[in-house]
Formats: structure tokens, sequence, C-alpha cells
């Protein structure tokens, strides 16, 4: 390896825990503790948490001059008033109208932007905004910040003792809050498909944190493997295999995140080609696949029609720990988008039927 | 002398009467994670050595096993792809994958020792 890896400020406490890590995104991540199934498991259990060290993703601060108008040039979706301190799940885009990173965005009272990007996206995303953004917006990542997520039912529960307005935050709520003295943003989100809450403050922190989360009752620490695993069964889109510098939100069926109001202001980067999607439809769309075996499909395989033509891949597959199945997604054409469907995927040879099936595959239990 | 032999494919193969039982070590599950799928080959199938015969999938990962020797595979652990947590409970016994008969016993002496094996970990 040519390059050592990075270690979050929580590596040694994961350590501790008996994690398995792996290299992700240029850092020594944990894939697993007790077994990929049983954590993701954990997260889905009644009055359960899982803790997920995501501090390799980056935290970026846009501040200055016309932030939100700048920062909007890039993004399709709106950030109005009524939206400050309130998360959004949104896609930076290039001219084309194909996603640079998919993000998450705060917008603060004052104007300033709370962003967090993806790990391996960090340096393409900071480049691409220097060059898009006006020299007047200063735009800042955030190295010294830890982001842990605490998902699940019992998540709510474990943080009240520390933040007793907690229960007034709906998801998507983002505010400032103490916790053990420790300043900390506090956000009822997460990439599971559970309620749950993203905590970032300073890496200094960290044990502290992370030793009174680990050890609340009814926690358990989650890997990376328990993680995409959750994420798949919610439908939710993994940069680099289901959005891509050559994928739209449009195709990547995630047409709500676009605003209307905006695409006819044709005010940010890809907007006309998302308009023409919009209008006509696009070539390829993100589906739900279900293999009709109990075999995985995973990502890359190649989908064949009834006439055994190409017509599409697998951009995630893997298994779903609570369905006890394999599950994936892909892209195919519109018309053979219909739900029940019956695709083929090649796998090194062999032709195995799925389905075209509902998003998610795993029920939603956001706190609306 | 022990009666256990090992490929750098992370194989074991032990003897049993005139055929030989083929798993995954313990070292090999691990590596996997929880096993999710397991495909086992036709019994009477001919194979030969270094062919993949039958496959494992835990959540993260596909691996292909192959024959350690050629011969005819004679039985399966037909338990197996439908509890196929027993490779991970139970690597080096329970969770067997075939049997096999090969064209020539002498084969089995050319496999890794446990000695040989474990240097490779």
């Amino acid at each position: 390896m040519s390059k050592a890896l990075r270690k979050t400020p929580f590596y040694e406490f994961i350590a501790e825990q008996g994690a398995k890590f792996t290299p992700f995104a240029g850092y020594d991540m944990p894939v697993s503790f007790a077994g990929t199934l049983s954590e993701a498991l954990h997260v889905r259990a009644p009055g359960k948490a899982g803790l997920f060290d995501v501090s390799h993703m980056g935290q970026l601060s846009i501040s200055g001059a016309n932030a939100v108008t700048e920062f909007k040039k890039v993004i399709p979706s709106g950030l109005r008033e009524h939206d400050n301190n309130r998360f959004k799940y949104t896609v930076i885009l290039n001219e084309k109208g194909g996603v640079i990173d998919d993000i998450t965005v705060v917008k603060k009272e004052d104007d300033s932007l709370y962003v967090v990007v993806n790990a391996s996206r960090k340096a393409i995303v900071l480049d691409y905004l220097r060059d898009m953004l006006s020299d007047k917006v200063n735009i800042t990542l955030h190295e010294d910040k830890a982001l842990l997520a605490l998902q699940g039912e019992g998540a709510h529960n474990i943080l009240s003792r520390y933040h007793p307005r907690l229960g007034a935050m709906r998801f998507g709520d983002s505010q400032i809050c103490m916790i053990e003295g420790v300043k900390t943003r506090i956000t009822r989100s997460g990439y599971t498909g559970e309620d749950g809450f993203e905590l970032s403050f300073a890496a200094s922190a960290a044990e502290t944190i992370y030793d009174l989360l680990c050890n609340a009752k009814g926690v358990a620490p989650i890997g990376l493997a328990a993680r995409d695993a959750l994420r798949l069964e919610a439908g939710l889109c993994l940069y680099g295999n289901d959005l891509t510098e050559d994928i739209t939100p449009i195709e990547a069926n995630l047409g709500w995140l676009v605003s209307k109001r905006r695409i006819g202001e044709k005010t940010f980067a890809g907007a006309e080609v998302l308009e023409k999607q919009i209008e006509n439809g696009p070539d390829k769309i993100r589906v739900g696949l279900a293999p009709q075996g109990k075999q995985p499909i995973r990502s890359g395989a190649e989908l064949f029609d009834e006439s055994d033509a190409k017509i599409g891949f697998v951009s995630s597959g893997g298994f779903s720990p609570t369905l006890n199945a394999p599950v994936c997604m892909g892209y195919v054409p519109p018309a053979l988008s219909t739900l029940g469907t019956v695709l083929n995927a090649d796998i090194r040879g062999k032709r195995l039927p799925l389905k075209v099936t509902a998003l998610p595959f795993v029920p939603h239990r956001y706190k609306r | 002398m022990s009666d256990t032999r090992y490929t750098k494919d992370h194989e074991w193969i032990k003897k049993d009467g005139d055929a030989y039982v083929v798993g995954i070590t313990n070292h090999a599950q691990e590596a996997l994670g929880d096993v999710v799928f397991v495909e086992l080959p036709e019994p009477g199938r001919t194979v030969s050595e270094g062919e993949a015969v039958a496959v494992v999938e835990s959540v993260k990962a596909a691996s292909d096993i192959y024959a350690p020797l050629s011969g005819e595979i004679t039985e399966i652990n037909t338990a197996l792809p439908d509890d196929t947590a027993l490779v991970n409970s139970s690597p080096e016994d329970k969770a067997w994958f075939f049997k096999i008969k090969p064209s020539d016993a002498a084969d089995f002496e050319k496999l890794l020792s446990e000695e040989d094996y474990k240097k490779l970990l």
C-alpha cells in the first residue's frame, strides 16, 4: 500500500470493541464487530440502537457572501427560510446533470451551510465547489470534527437523557446542544431507514462521547458491512454504485429532491438535462430487484430481458439480514421498470431470475 | 501424521474410507464472515483438480470452492444449503461440503500438511 491509512478519532476505542478493520476511502475502518448479520438485526430490533463511526465522511462549512445562493448553483433542491436548521438530502451535480456526490446539507439561520459529503468524494467535491462557487464564499473542511450516528428505535431514549428537548425534534431537525459538556450538532437523521441521530462534535471529545454511547444499555457498535446491508434494505443509494457522475437524480429515482421551481429557473448545473429527462422520461431508471433464488447477486452483474438482450445492470446487491434473502438495486429501461417484471442477471455465465420490486425493501421508520 | 491436508485456497481434506471429505478452514470462514449461500456440485460429477465445483457466499463476498483432487464427487452435505450458518459455527466438522473419490489416491499426499498450511496464514 503506497499511502498509510488514516484513522478516525475513534479508532482505538473501536479496536478495543474487537472490530475487524478494512481499508475504506483511505481510512482504516471497522468492517464488523460481532458479525454482520447480528449487527444489522440489532439496529432493527425494538428498543435497541447501533453506534456507527462515520467520521471518515467530510464535514464542510460554507459561509460568506451569498453562500446559500452560490451553493444552490450546484444542487437541484431549494434551500429556503423554512428550511433553516433542517437537514436535506440532496446531490451535487455536474453540467451533464450527473451526480458529483450525494450529500446532506443544513442551512443555518446565519445563512451559512453545514454539509456532509462522502469520504471517497471529499477532494473531488472541494475542488468542484472551489471551481464553481464565487471566491467570496468560504469553504472549510473540518478535519478536527468527529461524526457518530446512533440508529435504531432505542436511540431516542438513550439520547433524551442528555438532551431533554429531543422529543420535540422531527426527522430532519438539526440543532446545537450540550452532551456531557460537549458542544454537539445533533441531527435527527441517518442512513439505515431507522429513526436515529447524527452527532457532530470536536474530535478532542471523541472518547467522552464514544464511551457514553457505547456503554449505554441496548447499544452495539456496528461495522461498515452491516451499514451497507441496512442502507440497501432501506433502498438508499451508495455513491460509486447507485450514483455516479454519469447518473442523474431523475435516473436514480430521486426526482423528489429536484425542485420544480428551480428547474424552471435553470439556476443550477445540469438543469437543462434534468428538465428534458422529466419531460421525455430518462433512458434508465433505478429500481428494486428481488432475486428469485437464494444466491446473492452483486453490483456489476449485467441484466437481460426475456429475449436475452442486455438491458441494464445491478448497481448494488447483497443480502438482506432482515428479510433473510438477497436484494438488489439496478438500472433498467423505464419500459421494464414495472413492478413484477422478471429479468435475468448473469452470474458467471449462469442466468438467475430477479423481479422488479418496490423500494424500500424494509419500510422506513423515521419520526416525521 | 495427521490425516487432514489443506490447499492454499483454504480448504481442508480429510480421508474417509476410500473417499475424501472437503470443507473450508476456520481461517476461511473468519475471513468471509456470515455465510448466507452455499451451492454444491451434483453427486456423480467428474472433476479435475483446481476446477470450481462449489460456491460459498457471505454477506460481503462470493468465493469459489475448487476440487482439491481430480476424481468423482460421491456425496454432498445436503443439510448445508439450508443451514449455511454451519459454515461459521462448525467449519471443520459439520459444515463439510462434499466427498470426492480421487482418480489417483496418491494425489492426497501432494496436498499441504497442517504445518505448511499454517505457514501461509
